[in-house]
C-alpha cells in the first residue's frame, strides 16, 4: 500500500505550488514581463490576492 | 554585478527567481535544481550567495549547507534559505548550521531583494575588513 504523506509534507508541497502562483503573478504586476493595462493588472492582482488568502487559510490549519 | 546561485528542484520557480533576479536587480544568476547540483556548482563557480531550498532529492538542503560550511572554498558564501518548510525546528536547524537568513515561500519580492541586498553588503564589508587584518 502507498504511504500517505503527512499534513507537514501536503502543506509544504500547497505552499511551493502557490509560490508559483505569487512569483509569477509579481513578475506580472511589476512589469517584468512587460507593461500590463489597467485591466489586466486588476486581474493578476485577483489572482496573487487569492493565493494569498489561501496561504492564510492555510496557517489556521496549521495552528 | 554580485553573482547568485539558486539551488531549487522546481524549475519553473527557478526561472521566475532568475528572471526577478537579472531583469530588477541586474545580478548574474546560476540555476542549479538538486542538491547535489547546488553543490558542486557553489565549489566550482564560487558565487556571492546562495539562495538554497531544503527538500530536494539527491541532497537536502540541510546536508548541501552542512558540506558548504564545512568547505574552506566555500564557507564564507552567505546563503539565505528559501522554502516551504515553515516549522520552527526547520528555522532553527538551518541557522545552526550556518544560514545567513530564512524567507518562507510564497514570499514578497522585495523582502527577498532586500534580504539579498543585506548579505551581499555584510559579506563584502567582511571581506574588506579581513584584508585590512591580512
Amino acid at each position: 500500500m502507498t504511504e500517505q504523506p503527512s499534513n507537514e509534507k501536503i502543506i509544504h508541497d500547497i505552499r511551493n505550488q502557490l509560490s508559483g502562483i505569487t512569483t509569477a503573478s509579481s513578475l506580472f504586476l511589476d512589469g517584468l514581463l512587460g507593461e500590463l493595462t489597467d485591466e489586466q493588472k486588476k486581474h493578476v492582482g485577483t489572482i496573487k490576492s487569492a493565493a494569498e488568502k489561501i496561504v492564510l487559510l492555510l496557517q489556521q490549519i496549521n495552528r | 554585478m554580485a553573482k547568485i546561485l539558486i539551488v531549487d528542484d522546481e524549475k519553473e520557480f527557478v526561472d521566475m527567481l532568475e528572471l526577478r533576479l537579472t531583469r530588477s536587480a541586474g545580478y548574474e544568476v546560476i540555476p542549479a535544481y538538486d542538491g547535489e547540483e547546488g553543490l558542486k556548482v557553489a565549489q566550482e563557480n564560487k558565487p556571492d550567495l546562495i539562495i538554497l531550498d531544503i527538500m530536494m532529492p539527491k541532497m537536502d538542503g540541510y546536508e548541501v549547507l552542512k558540506r558548504l560550511k564545512d568547505n574552506e572554498g566555500t564557507k564564507k558564501i552567505p546563503v539565505i534559505v528559501l522554502t516551504a518548510s515553515t516549522t520552527p525546528a526547520a528555522v532553527d536547524k538551518c541557522i545552526a548550521l550556518g544560514a545567513k537568513d530564512f524567507i518562507v515561500k510564497p514570499f514578497e519580492a522585495p523582502e527577498l531583494m532586500v534580504k539579498i541586498k543585506k548579505a551581499l553588503e555584510v559579506a563584502k564589508i567582511k571581506k574588506a575588513l579581513e584584508g585590512k587584518q591580512t
